[in-house]
């Protein structure tokens, strides 16, 4: 099974894979490395297929369009990474949420394997503190189509969201009035970027810190990221104090200690192991 | 979790036009202006497109409510005699499953519809709602028994 409809581009996308398998080994020895421009001799040769033949086929362009997103997710797993390095992990999330949306892209258009970044993402995403998420409802007049500008829900306009026509990405402009219905706070919203914001140096990064120092001391690479078994731990209770049974117990409850916190001297604390499961150069980029 | 819940309804509590064959989009009112869910135009498109000879009604002059939710919010859809809810709720689930081409292993699917079905026959009205993922929706479809629906 090819990877695009247009055999063209996938000729260009053989020929380019030793450098997309060096640019991920890259991200390993040089997480902190900048990468913009990476890809720019394929983007020429995109360019100029493009312009080549402008009557091809519709597949033409349509897989143009979908290699373009290969190469920008590669640049966004880099920044992502980058980011991850440098602490910078509320802007590594929005990162880590724009791979996702290309990945979904590159899954629905074409045949192009994406499971070994989608697994090691998955994980990654599962290391980070947002669980709720603030969601807009919105009454609007009319949604207008970007490819043909017609009203996008009139049979007049064949164009659906997200699909391709003849390589241009159709999508719906709020047209009209546009009124705030209600704000919403929701587990399971359509963009996950409208976090309630966590200060960097919150404790809530703690997994995502410890991560991010794994890879500084070099203990393990960005591709040696792959999994997290999350286990229950008992430990000391920082703040028992053992007290005589008839005084009142330290959590200020009122009541007496020996019928409030005296078997409190442990607590059960949230455990996680990161463990190495390696996404390869040659299987991740097939 | 999932939610199914079937009950009887006038149909004059519903929808005051004549019915049209097929299936129509049933507005509600947001702040005395009728609305339908953002999601109908792409589902009703999909409708046109993959399913051509069944008649979809899709009233003008309605805005669209966007919920910026990552789950498939559907109006409620008044079904005509001519089309059978078992028929609907099978075009649905095919619906789900092209909408989930694009979607992460991670990423979980739920929808919220609701039927009006009208059996002129035995003259009852009923709506069926279902607020859940597909797995449970196929599990009601596989239950689902038009005749059954009617006499419950």
């Amino acid at each position: 099974m090819t990877r695009f409809t247009d055999s063209a581009v996938e000729r260009l996308y053989e020929r380019n894979l030793p450098q997309l398998r060096r640019f991920l080994q890259d991200i390993d020895t040089n997480p902190e490395g900048e990468t913009d421009g990476s890809f720019a001799a394929i983007v020429s040769d995109l360019q100029k297929l493009e312009l080549l033949d402008p009557d091809a086929a519709d597949s033409r362009f349509d897989s143009i369009y979908i290699l373009r997103t290969v190469l920008d997710f590669f640049e966004t797993y880099a920044t992502l990474w980058r980011r991850v390095f440098r602490g910078a992990y509320s802007e590594s999330w929005i990162a880590l949420q724009d791979a996702f949306d290309q990945l979904r892209l590159i899954r629905r258009l074409s045949n192009v394997d994406i499971r070994g970044f989608e697994r090691q993402l998955v994980q990654l995403e599962e290391c980070y503190p947002y669980e709720i998420f603030t969601s807009t409802g919105m009454v609007v007049d009319y949604v207008e189509c970007g490819i043909c500008h017609e009203p996008m829900d009139s049979p007049s306009c064949p164009h659906r969201v997200g699909f391709l026509y003849r390589g241009k990405l159709a999508y719906g402009i709020a047209r009209g009035k546009i009124e705030l219905d209600h704000l919403s706070i929701v587990k399971n919203p359509a963009d996950k970027r409208c976090v309630i914001p966590v200060k960097d140096s919150s404790d809530a990064f703690s997994v995502v810190r410890f991560l991010s120092s794994l890879l500084k001391q070099r203990t393990i690479v960005v591709s040696d990221f792959g999994d997290l078994k999350w286990s229950t731990r008992t430990t000391s209770n920082p703040e028992y104090k053992k007290l005589p049974r008839n005084v009142p117990c330290f959590c200020g409850s009122g009541r007496k200690f020996k019928t409030c916190c005296i078997n409190k001297s442990t607590v059960e604390v949230r455990h996680v192991d990161i463990v190495p499961v390696r996404l390869n150069a040659e299987d991740a980029v097939a | 979790m999932d939610e199914l819940k079937i009950e009887e309804v006038e149909i004059s509590d519903v929808w005051q036009e004549p019915i049209q064959t097929g299936v129509t989009f049933v507005p509600r009112s947001v702040h005395g202006k009728p609305v339908l869910e953002a999601d109908v135009g792409d589902f009703a498109k999909w409708l046109r497109q993959s399913n051509p000879d069944l008649a979809v009604s899709l009233p003008d002059e309605t805005g669209r409510l966007d919920q910026r939710s990552n789950e498939l919010w559907l109006p409620l859809m008044l079904l005509a005699s001519d089309t059978s809810v078992s028929v609907m709720l099978g075009i649905v689930a095919n619906y789900l499953y092209d909408r989930a081409k694009g979607l992460l292993a991670s990423d979980k699917q739920k929808i919220h519809l609701s039927l009006v079905y009208e059996d002129e026959v035995a003259g009852k009205t009923k709506k069926l709602t279902y607020s859940g993922d597909p797995e449970g929706l196929a599990k009601v479809m596989k239950k689902f028994d038009a005749n059954r629906f009617l006499d419950d």
